[in-house]
């Protein structure tokens, strides 16, 4: 499985360019698209779905181009919207019942049998003739989720699927994704949460104000950032001039006033040690110094 | 998938469960209460075929619109505003799939609706004994009423939604829309816009099936095209990227053909309903043009084969002249009717064929009299010409029985049925000028050949000479001749050797069951109310033959304002409408029930004997003797507007089919004889209605105005109600004349003698000017061109008792006196006895009084007393002024002065001059009335709650007319005209009258005072008696409120109203010279007040 995007754009009605030249290849596997909020990534998720239309270039699934073979990408396809509250007056089994028979599952036996699975993997089995709308949050998230994998689509694309999730929901969601991601399957995870990606991508790209600023493995985007996280000392009263200089990524106050962890391309007039970066460090990092370098685009780092 | 998703959606939907919910209970009890399963009542229409299912469907169907806009609306809004959405709308699908399986799991959810209504009402059909189930239409009503609608409002409220993409607009949008079609739209552009079915004809009958079925499929079907089209352009349109490149063109193209394909079916609708039109005013404009012709047809021999829709005819006439003259003779035949050819006297003739005229140029006649004219000609009857003198707004307008609505057939060729009558001009006439409303006399014989199995019914003696073929030989000349050919049963009876002959549908068996219980009694039953019938109208029934045939509920037969027969008679026969034709009358299990309730009331045991009876004579005395004519609201229908008439009452067949007057042109003297002959059967004691009588009406049109100039300003529609009342008052005048007995008589062996052929007018004048003495043609030009009417003044009614010989009698005494120009003619007749008497239509001492008419000629000018003689205490005196200005014309005196004087010498029957003249108001009174100039009405501003506007609505019916009806149900709030015998007034007795109010609105009377000093006070309060169901109500104590303005202030005075009505003594006030102000407020808690007169007496 391979996604080709080249070159797309899409500029709004009110003339808000979401995407401006995007050029993204897409393999087997987890491919996480990090960026803040408005980056575009919703909006490249929804073309990627077949619900927009691009202002120009073009995208092929499998060499072929998008717009041209609808019907062949969306029978491969589970989609889990940014949103995904409001249900018709269906049960949580029901309501995935009709999403399989979407999904092109015929057979009623089949279908019946998958949606028991896929609810008990999920763990809503127990409240499946519930109302779907009578769900809590993060049932609702675990059901939407349900619809996106159900009839096996080769090509998951998950939009957000973290927000508003407590942590053990959190954690659960993303070993269902893992799971599924020793297929040969494309499973596309679109997020502003670091940790989502660092725990389960094996490839990533940066959305930033629609380009993409970095496309590669996690590993390469944490390097960016080698030598430039330090962790440092301050005292109480010293922390308002460090908040104003550096991006501090976290603050743990000892008795003498906080131990911080800052990202900064070099320190000036204050003594810290180097650390090993993160993920997280790294989007910190990117974000504060590299994008705000207009026209900074991180050389691809292969 | 999608479809069923959709519905299980749909039914869970609380709205929809309580709509579906609703309608159900709804139905279920409208159809135990109105098929009448429960209860006493039914609703009137409930009898016609297929009634079940089209009125659960009319109801349904309009029900289930508004839903599916709420519904459908709701739809593509849901699907913006769920975001769950989106997961769908990236699945494999088609637009096309998605959308026609939301539409289909909508369509899925009401088809279940349907079909419990529909099975509803099969069960209501089985449970009830008198309906009848009829598979077809429960197939065929869910097809051709609901599923056009649905599909059309669901179409069009997606595509609406999808425009505006505002539920709460569309919304709004789309009821609109409903409103508009409904009360606005309506028939315009013959129903096009009728999508709901509403005023689309649907009714099935057994014999016909639906009538007009082709344009009604065109019309339903384009509207389900159209629907399709909606939901088509929703496919285009969905707000979702489509799977295939083609689907683009794929789409536009089959919506373009839909578009098309609707476009194309609306257009031959109407295509179809305008070529209708436009023959009707081709043939409109010809009959403009028609003039007198010297020709008249003496015989008809017809050979008529019926096959399928088709008939062929070969005619021979015999064709004479009146006069010598020879232009070019003119036949009319139905336009629908393609003449073969034309031969005169064995030779070919060449004949131009214009719409219905046939011209034979004078050449072509030869000289040999009379001619023998033979055609041939075959086709069908081409409805859309018939009747070309209603109107189009009448002939627009549904058919409706109640809520069916049914078909405008007035004639059928159909393989299984025909129907011709006169009107049909399926044989024919002499086109002369207004030759429709001429029924002249000619001999017939016809030979008729139908399908094996098929009844032929017409006129005269019936001889069947083989499989399907029939022969038919009235005995004398005719002037109409009717073929019906169709399945039928016959049930026969022979009473004073007329041969009575029911011919009804093998399904429509039923009224035989109402009546087995006096199956020996009938004969009687109809012998006596035949023979109370002949006695009453002078004239002895015609005809050896009595037919009641049974006709579709399609067949219509409009009223015409030049004679009082319709097409639902024709000689020897009736036409009775399909299982009583929605008529409420007609409804034989309700009627029996109704009579059942009435009795128990009365505390009257009767017989199941008894009942039957009186059943019987209330079907045959409502629909054939004299109907009642009780219609809810008022008659707006008819072009002659005829008190007590019904179109199947049986009088024509004792005058217009016996009977004719032959006058060029317009048939005015035809039209008096017939009015004054009805009018002999006609009970003056009616039961009292509020409004204005036809004669009335006349009355106030003939202000100031002749006959001959109403006729030249006037359209015939309204003018004929004229010519009948001039007419009456004609004949009336000459009978007082000559005498009652001697009058009647006279004209009776005239018109006897001349029954079955054509009177001229002028042989009518020279009997009419040998027997009175005086030229007849004068009177005939004086009763054209007068202009001056009598008015009558009427003094106290004293009743006396008097000693005739050992026997104690009442002697009453009226003074009265005619203040009008002309001499006028009055009416009497005399109630004796006490309450009770008058109980029952068809009873003897109602007769007995009928009998006691006794009429007056009174001198304008003259003051007269008339003076009565009874055996019982005298209770009401029915006086009829005809067209003297008396309104109204009819009334009661029931006001006796009794005066008790021993030993009263001064009786005598009949009429004597009086010296003294009789006054309005005494010299030292002082009357205003409402009719006078010192009487005004402040009214309030509007009103504006919704149940006034309501009230104004309905009375808005009657806003052309200054004499309003009394609606006890919804008075108008504002002050209305109102007439009758119970009100005040010196020759037109009417009141003011509007709802109880707050004080706003007001009566003020004001009176000139010449002569300062102290008056006494009365004002003129109704009887306000309450008919019907208000009867019974325990009648609480109504109080007016009066403030009169004396020289001493103001004083409100609180009257409590008499219910006997009458002068109320309201106080003695002192009055100066100048103007004295009575007024009366509309403030009193009783439902109406009644504004009439009032009077000052000097002290």
């Amino acid at each position: 499985m391979e996604i080709r995007i080249e070159n797309l754009e899409k500029e709004y009605k009110n003339r808000f360019k979401a995407l401006k030249d995007v050029n993204l290849t897409i393999t087997d596997g987890m491919f996480g698209l990090l960026g803040p909020n408005g980056a575009g990534k919703s909006t490249l998720m929804r073309i990627l779905v077949t619900l927009l239309k691009p202002s120009a270039g073009k995208v092929y699934v499998n060499g072929k181009e998008l717009s041209e073979n609808r019907k062949e990408v969306r029978s491969m396809l589970g989609y889990l919207p940014q949103d995904f509250r409001f249900f018709v007056k269906l049960k949580t089994w029901e309501f995935l019942d009709y999403a399989a028979s979407m999904a092109g599952m015929t057979s009623k036996k089949e279908r019946l049998k998958a949606v028991d699975e896929m609810l008990e993997s999920v763990g809503l089995f127990d409240v499946r003739n519930r109302y779907a709308n009578k769900l809590s949050g993060g049932m609702k998230r675990r059901l939407g989720i349900a619809q996106a994998l159900i009839g096996d689509p080769r090509i998951i694309i998950v939009d957000e699927p973290t927000t508003g999730l407590d942590p053990e929901e959190r954690i659960r969601f993303r070993n269902i994704l893992s799971n599924l991601s020793q297929k040969e399957i494309i499973i596309i995870l679109s997020t502003h949460i670091v940790g989502d990606i660092s725990s389960t991508c094996n490839k990533m790209a940066l959305l930033n104000e629609g380009s993409v600023h970095f496309e590669g493995g996690p590993e390469d985007f944490v390097k960016l950032a080698d030598g430039h996280v330090f962790r440092t000392h301050v005292l109480i009263d010293e922390m308002k001039t460090i908040n104003e200089h550096y991006p501090v990524v976290s603050s743990v106050p000892d008795e003498m006033g906080y131990e911080v962890e800052l990202v900064a391309d070099k320190l000036d007039g204050i003594q810290g040690e180097v650390i090993t970066p993160n993920l997280e460090h790294a989007y910190v990092y990117f974000m504060e110094y590299l994008a705000k370098n207009e026209g900074a685009v991180i050389p691809h780092p292969l | 998938m999608v479809a069923r998703y959709e519905s299980k959606t749909l039914l869970r939907s609380w709205f929809f469960r309580i709509f579906a919910a609703l309608a159900l209970i709804i139905i279920i009890f409208f159809d135990l209460f109105g098929f009448g399963v429960i209860g006493g009542s039914g609703l009137p229409g409930r009898l016609i075929p297929g009634a079940v299912p089209y009125l659960n469907l009319f109801f349904l169907n309009i029900a289930q619109a508004v839903i599916a806009i709420f519904l459908s609306a709701d739809f593509l809004g849901r699907d913006k505003k769920l975001d769950t959405t989106e997961a769908f709308y990236i699945r494999d699908i088609s637009n096309f799939a998605y959308v026609t399986g939301k539409t289909l799991g909508i369509l899925k959810v009401f088809v279940i609706l349907n079909l419990i209504v529909l099975l509803i009402g099969a069960v209501i059909t089985f449970i009830s004994s008198d309906l009848n189930f009829n598979l077809y239409t429960f197939i065929i009503y869910p097809l051709l009423v609901s599923l056009p609608t649905l599909v059309f409002v669901l179409g069009m409220s997606f595509f609406v939604m999808m425009m505006v993409r505002n539920q709460a607009i569309t919304f709004v949008l789309l009821l609109g829309y409903i409103a508009v079609t409904l009360f606005y739209l309506q028939y315009k552009l013959y129903g096009v816009w009728d999508f709901l079915n509403y005023f689309t004809p649907m009714a099935y009958s057994d014999f016909t099936g639906f009538s007009h079925f082709y344009t009604v499929l065109l019309l339903r079907g384009a509207y389900f095209i159209t629907g399709l089209f909606f939901v088509g352009l929703t496919i285009a349109l969905l707000p979702r990227l489509p799977q295939e490149k083609k689907f683009k063109m794929t789409t536009y193209f089959v919506n373009a053909v839909l578009l098309v394909v609707a476009v194309v079916m609306f257009g031959l609708y109407i295509v179809e309903k305008r070529s209708g039109e436009h023959s009707l005013n081709e043939v409109r404009k010809l009959n403009e043009d028609l003039k007198d012709s010297p020709y008249f047809i003496d015989s008809y021999d017809i050979d008529i084969v019926h096959d399928k829709d088709k008939i062929e005819s070969s005619v021979v006439l015999s064709v004479s002249k009146k006069y010598d003259e020879k232009p070019d003779l003119v036949l009319a035949l139905n336009p629908g009717l393609t003449v073969e050819n034309i031969t005169v006297n064995g030779q070919k003739a060449d004949f131009v064929r214009n719409m219905h005229l046939i011209t034979i140029p004078a050449n072509d006649l030869g000289n040999k009299f009379p001619l023998e004219i033979k055609m041939k000609y075959s086709g069908s009857i081409d409805n859309s010409v018939m009747y070309p003198d209603i109107s189009d707004e009448t002939r627009s307008r549904a058919n409706r029985a109640n809520m069916s609505v049914l078909g405008k057939n007035f004639a059928f060729v159909k393989p299984d049925y025909v129907l011709l009558t006169r009107e049909a001009n399926w044989y024919p006439f002499i086109a002369v000028d207004k030759y429709w409303t001429k029924y002249r006399f000619a001999s017939f014989r016809m030979k008729v050949k139908t399908k094996n199995g098929l009844t032929a019914i017409s006129q005269g003696e019936e001889k069947i000479t083989g499989s399907g073929a029939y022969e038919f030989v009235p005995v004398k000349k005719l002037n109409a001749f009717s073929l019906t050919i169709g399945e039928y049963i016959s049930k026969e009876l022979i009473i004073d050797s007329v041969k009575m002959t029911v011919y009804h549908h093998p399904k429509h068996s039923a009224y035989l069951t109402a009546f087995d219980s006096i199956q020996d009694t009938i004969p009687y039953l109809i012998k006596e109310m035949k023979n109370d019938y002949e006695r009453k109208l002078g004239i002895k029934y015609p005809f050896n033959k009595f037919m009641v045939v049974e006709v579709p509920v399609h067949f219509l037969a409009y009223m015409r304002s030049f004679t009082l027969a319709t097409e639902n008679l024709m000689p020897a026969m009736v036409f009775f409408p399909e299982n009583g034709g929605g008529n409420w009358r007609n409804d034989l299990n309700i009627q029996s029930k109704m009579i059942e309730g009435m009795s128990k009331r009365n505390d009257e045991e009767l017989s199941k004997q008894e009942m039957q009876v009186r059943l019987f004579n209330r079907f045959i005395g409502e629909n054939f003797i004299q109907p009642s004519s009780f219609f809810m609201g008022i008659r707006i229908d008819e072009s002659r507007k005829v008190d007590g008439w019904g179109p199947y009452q049986l009088f024509p067949l004792f005058y217009t089919y016996r009977d004719f007057i032959d006058q060029k042109g317009y048939p005015v003297l035809n039209i008096s004889m017939e009015s004054f002959i009805f009018s002999r059967q006609k009970s003056t004691a009616r039961g009292f209605s509020s409004g204005l009588s036809s004669t009335d009406k006349v009355i106030l049109s003939l202000k100031d105005k002749s006959l001959e100039e109403i006729i030249k300003e006037k359209q015939e529609e309204e003018y004929a109600n004229i010519i009948a009342a001039k007419g009456s008052q004609l004949f009336n005048t000459l009978r007082v004349g000559l005498g009652y007995k001697d009058f009647d008589g006279f004209i009776d062996s005239l018109l006897s003698a001349n029954a079955f052929r054509n009177y001229s007018i002028n042989d009518f004048t020279a009997d009419l000017s040998a027997k009175t003495g005086k030229d007849f043609s004068k009177t005939l030009d004086s009763w054209m061109n007068e202009k001056k009417s009598a008015a009558f003044i009427f003094g106290r009614a004293d009743v006396y008792k008097i000693m005739d010989g050992d026997r104690t009698r009442h002697f009453i005494r009226l003074p009265l006196r005619n203040a009008g120009e002309a001499d006028g003619i009055i009416e009497f007749m005399i109630v004796e006895g006490m309450r009770g008497n008058m109980r029952g239509r068809f009873r003897s001492t109602m007769t007995d009084a009928e009998e006691n008419k006794k009429s007056y000629l009174i001198k304008a000018g003259g003051n007269v007393e008339i003076g009565f003689i009874t055996d019982q205490e005298p209770r009401v005196i029915f006086v009829n002024t005809f067209l003297a200005r008396n309104i109204p014309s009819s009334s009661r005196i029931f006001d006796f002065n009794v005066v008790e004087k021993e030993g009263y010498k001064d009786y005598f029957e009949g009429m004597r001059p009086l010296s003294k003249e009789v006054l309005y108001a005494e010299p030292f009174e002082i009357i205003v009335d409402n009719e006078d100039k010192g009487c005004e009405v402040i009214n309030t501003s509007e009103s504006n709650s919704i149940k006034d506007w309501w009230a104004n609505r309905q009375n808005a019916l009657e806003a052309d007319m200054e004499y309003k009806s009394v609606h006890f149900w919804n008075p108008p709030v504002k002050w209305e005209l109102v007439a009758g015998s119970n009100f005040f007034g010196k020759f037109i007795k009417s009141a003011y009258f509007k709802k109880g109010g707050k004080g706003d609105a007001k009566i003020r009377w004001t009176a000139r005072i010449k002569e300062s000093g102290d008056y006494d006070c009365y004002v003129y309060v109704p009887s306000t008696f309450r008919r019907g169901r208000f009867r019974r109500e325990k009648k609480k104590e109504d109080k007016y409120l009066y403030i009169v303005h004396h020289d001493d202030g103001d004083e409100d005075i609180e009257l409590t109203i008499p219910e006997n009505g009458g002068w109320v003594y309201l106080g003695d006030f002192y009055f100066s010279e100048g103007n004295a102000v009575i007024e009366l407020s509309d403030k009193t808690d009783s439902n109406m007040v009644y504004g009439d007169a009032v009077k000052l007496v000097k002290r």
